[in-house]
């Protein structure tokens, strides 16, 4: 009897190794999915960038929106993720109340030269997490990208791509987005899908830098009434923007915590980042339903395809802070307006003589605010992380939250900036500008054979 | 709307915001609303358009 139980105790003991590493792989799977899922937003901002730059300035804007990506992942690596795990709890640096924060738990797992940093066969956790960081740092330095092309240095806007994607948004994402960021602990900040810490943040860094950038030549007229600049290939665009929404599932996906591993929350359930539950079928439900309500939304104020499919965009974005939370309809309302409200909200940008190129601005600054106050109305009162005795969701939580990452992105952006106008490292020379940034500074030609021009003008 | 809960320990089965309340209906009805204002909407503009065509004006507004 006692050696049938000795067998069966060690018989269990297996099953159970053998599940956990079943768990341990499929945990690491799972993140490691969402990296190329989230190159795919990268992919789309490539195609949006280059289609919505004028034929003379195509491979220009296509460079800088590669170099963005590529010098994120070193710089990422460098210091961004320990920015992300040394500043939860503010400027003291101090251990935060989950006991994963601060200088020294930081210093621990994410400087550079520490094991976890590199293959490491019990580690099988870290590489992936750092993996989909540097994909949500990346996507910031694209979204800033789009505003600012056919007149920025391509070595001033690195450096800006490097402060916001490696650094500010990191700091809003420790603050706001890590359980032990105080403005979680303290305020019950809830933005699931990060629709003020990664999209006000670049949407509003980009402000920052669009007022010492200053708008593309011809943009307004000597009595400030403004010209429409028109994409040299709108399909391409398009179709751009379709590709960064694809890529939004891998983005969305990764803001979640599986089950079952050491550093998990629960073993029996998928969480946010906060520890709070969710599933993915609320991602499936909440996402599809934003992304519709945006574009039907654009489409009824615009009938415009490219405020069209930004509306799409713009419509996730309005519902991301809540995507676990949100009643379907809800997601499509909140999606529906966040579609409505953008071609306004450019135009009010484009009276007080901003030229965003993309509407960069609008769609992920104004519309991440947006959805980051309007789920304190509708949100109110939900706990905002696991655990007892927490902060519950509130609108005022919500408006500091926003006031905070509005903050975060446009003073680096406008400090930044002007610092780099001042060296003489912001702005191409305006010949440059008027030639081309092809010709001046690409080594090959976007359409060497010519390209036809549209019957139909331009009416935007 | 809001959670009538103070931690996630006390949530069983629907966690999204009106669960079990009118609040269901009244946002479905108001998804809903605004489908058929877009489409009504939509209608008004293309129609106008195939009218300002026809009577040789610019169908573009």
């Amino acid at each position: 009897m006692e050696e049938q139980l000795a067998e069966l105790a060690a018989k269990v003991a297996e099953l159970e190794a053998s599940a956990g590493v079943t768990n341990t792989i499929f945990a690491e799977a799972y993140y490691y999915l969402t990296i190329p899922l989230m190159i795919i937003i990268h992919a789309g901002f490539l195609a949006y960038e280059m289609g919505a730059s004028r034929l003379k300035n195509v491979l220009a804007s296509g460079v800088k929106n590669i170099l963005a990506f590529a010098f994120m992942v070193p710089t990422f690596y460098f210091f961004g993720w320990w920015v992300y795990w040394a500043f939860p709890t503010g400027l003291t640096f101090s251990a935060g109340p989950n006991g994963i924060s601060g200088w020294e738990y930081a210093s621990e797992i994410a400087l550079p030269w520490v094991e976890y940093m590199g293959p490491n066969i019990a580690d099988n956790a870290s590489g992936v997490f750092w993996g989909a960081f540097t994909l949500f740092a990346a996507t910031t330095a694209s979204i800033m990208s789009g505003a600012v092309i056919e007149r920025i240095q391509v070595v001033g806007f690195v450096i800006l791509a490097i402060v916001l994607g490696s650094f500010a948004w990191v700091v809003a994402a420790a603050w706001g987005w890590h359980a032990d960021g105080w403005l979680v602990t303290k305020w019950g900040l809830h933005d699931f899908g990060a629709a003020g810490l990664v999209h006000a943040v670049a949407g509003f860094f980009a402000l920052g830098i669009l007022v010492n950038l200053g708008p593309r030549i011809g943009k307004f007229n000597a009595d400030g009434t403004a010209n429409h600049i028109g994409a040299h290939n709108l399909p391409f665009t398009v179709t751009g923007l379709m590709l960064i929404i694809v890529g939004f599932w891998g983005f969305l996906m990764a803001c979640t915590i599986v089950p079952g591993e050491t550093w998990s929350w629960y073993n029996d359930k998928l969480a946010t980042i906060y520890g709070t539950p969710i599933t993915l079928s609320a991602l499936s439900f909440n996402i599809l339903m934003g992304f519709s309500g945006g574009i039907i939304g654009a489409w009824a104020i615009t009938r415009d395809p490219f405020w069209m499919m930004s509306g799409g965009l713009a419509g996730i974005i309005a519902t991301a802070s809540g995507l676990d939370i949100y009643w379907p309809p809800l997601a499509f309302a909140m999606g529906f307006a966040g579609g409505c409200l953008l071609r306004p909200c450019a135009k009010v940008l484009e009276n007080w003589g901003i030229d965003d190129a993309v509407g960069a601005v609008t769609v992920h600054g104004t519309i991440g605010l947006f959805g980051l106050i309007m789920l304190g109305v509708w949100g109110s009162g939900y706990p905002a992380l696991q655990g007892t005795d927490v902060p519950a969701i509130s609108l005022i939580g919500q408006i500091v939250g926003a006031v905070v990452f509005f903050l975060l992105g446009f003073v680096p952006g406008y400090v930044v900036s002007l610092i780099l106008k001042i060296l003489g490292l912001l702005r191409v020379s305006a010949e440059a500008e008027r030639v081309g940034l092809d010709s001046t500074k690409v080594p090959v030609a976007a359409y060497p054979e010519g390209i036809a021009t549209s019957a139909v003008p331009n009416r935007s | 709307m809001g959670s009538a809960f103070s931690t996630w320990g006390e949530f069983t089965g629907p966690i999204y915001m009106g669960a079990g309340t009118s609040w269901e209906v009244i946002w479905t009805l108001v998804a809903a609303g605004c489908c058929i204002v877009a489409l009504v909407l939509g209608s008004r503009h293309e129609l106008d358009a195939y009218k300002r065509l026809e009577s040789g004006g610019d169908p573009y507004v």
